[in-house]
């Protein structure tokens, strides 16, 4: 295990781009890790395939592996509140997640992919930051959403808005 | 976490949407997620949030009633494991409702000084009560505090876009 840390290993994006990594940074990613597992001495030498994630997403992806590379791997069954309780983000990561909506999106399907579940997490909770506090329209505005409604559904949400002003 | 494994019905498992734009200026990312992330997403805000998300479109509106139960479930565990610990949290109808005997018992003692009052919820009953409890902070671990009318009034709200009634002195979960 320890002789491994420093071994790097070349990833390879949908758009064919060589990626080279610490394997113990690749390996924040839970199916990287299974899957270096499996191959054994092999994926010392044999790049290794990512087939759902393009060349930015992946560096992007492992520059977050890269800075967190030292977290205590997160203990599936032990629910300690440190990681669930917090609906914060951290300042490194609240940065690391100024992105364009697209690379954002990316960043939750690549790391949901690649089973980085401290990385999805980040992502989930940015997401929903964009969603509190705003009306429905500004969520439109903000999520690119079409207004659908029929005007009969239209009616029925007056309704429902008119309830809750009423509290 | 055993509760996770049964986390309330089965999810909704097309996408609200298929993604056919994809111009990355005006594509709507958010309902083409798959349903599991959308579902994490809206597990981490609150359930005032979640009301302004069925109010958007058909999409979400839809995808939100048919996965309630596995959303409150889902936030209860994300977000309020400490406080929900002692509750005695158990799966009823789907949803997660507490079952602390000397909650329910509070809330019994509550319901008669306030006998007739209508449109009361319990905290045992199937539904949003207990993480909208959780959320307002009116539930601590021995003491239940649901009883103003105006909180009343906002559960009751959920319960209405949730399609959840009061019937024959029980709470009819919306079938899913």
């Amino acid at each position: 295990m320890a002789a491994s840390e420093s071994t790097r290993i070349t990833l390879v994006s949908n758009d064919g781009a060589e990626v080279h990594v610490e394997r113990n940074v690749a390996e924040r990613s839970m199916l990287i890790k299974n899957m270096m597992e499996d191959l054994g001495e092999a994926a010392m030498t044999q790049s290794v395939p990512i087939p759902n994630v393009n060349e930015s997403v992946l560096k992007k992806v492992i520059e977050w592996c890269e800075h967190h590379k030292n977290d205590p791997p997160a203990a599936a069954d032990d629910d300690s509140d440190s990681r669930k309780k917090t609906t914060d983000i951290e300042e490194w990561d609240q940065k690391f997640m100024q992105v364009d909506q697209e690379m954002l999106f990316e960043i939750i399907l690549a790391s949901n992919y690649l089973d980085i579940k401290p990385l999805l997490d980040v992502g989930c909770k940015t997401v929903a930051n964009m969603i509190k506090g705003k009306s429905p329209e500004e969520i439109r505005k903000t999520f690119n959403i079409t207004n659908d409604f029929t005007p009969e559904e239209e009616e029925q949400i007056r309704r429902e808005n008119e309830w809750a002003e009423d509290r | 976490m055993a509760l996770l494994n049964c986390s309330g019905g089965s999810l909704q498992t097309t996408k609200i949407r298929t993604s056919s734009r994809m111009t990355s200026d005006h594509h709507d990312y958010l309902t083409s997620l798959p349903p599991e992330i959308l579902t994490n997403i809206i597990a981490e805000v609150p359930l005032s949030s979640f009301l302004d998300l069925t109010h958007t479109c058909r999409g979400l509106r839809n995808f939100i009633k048919v996965n309630a139960a596995r959303i409150c479930n889902l936030a209860i565990l994300a977000r309020f494991t400490p406080e929900a610990n002692p509750l005695g949290l158990t799966l009823k109808d789907n949803w997660l409702i507490v079952t602390h005997p000397q909650l329910l018992e509070d809330q019994r003692e509550h319901e008669k000084k306030r006998a007739g009052l209508r449109g009361s919820y319990f905290i045992s009953d199937p539904g949003p009560l207990t993480l909208f409890s959780l959320e307002q902070g009116l539930v601590e671990k021995d003491q239940v505090y649901i009883y103003s009318l105006r909180l009343q009034k906002l559960l009751g709200k959920v319960n209405k876009v949730l399609r959840l009634r009061k019937e024959h002195g029980e709470v009819q979960p919306m079938e899913v």
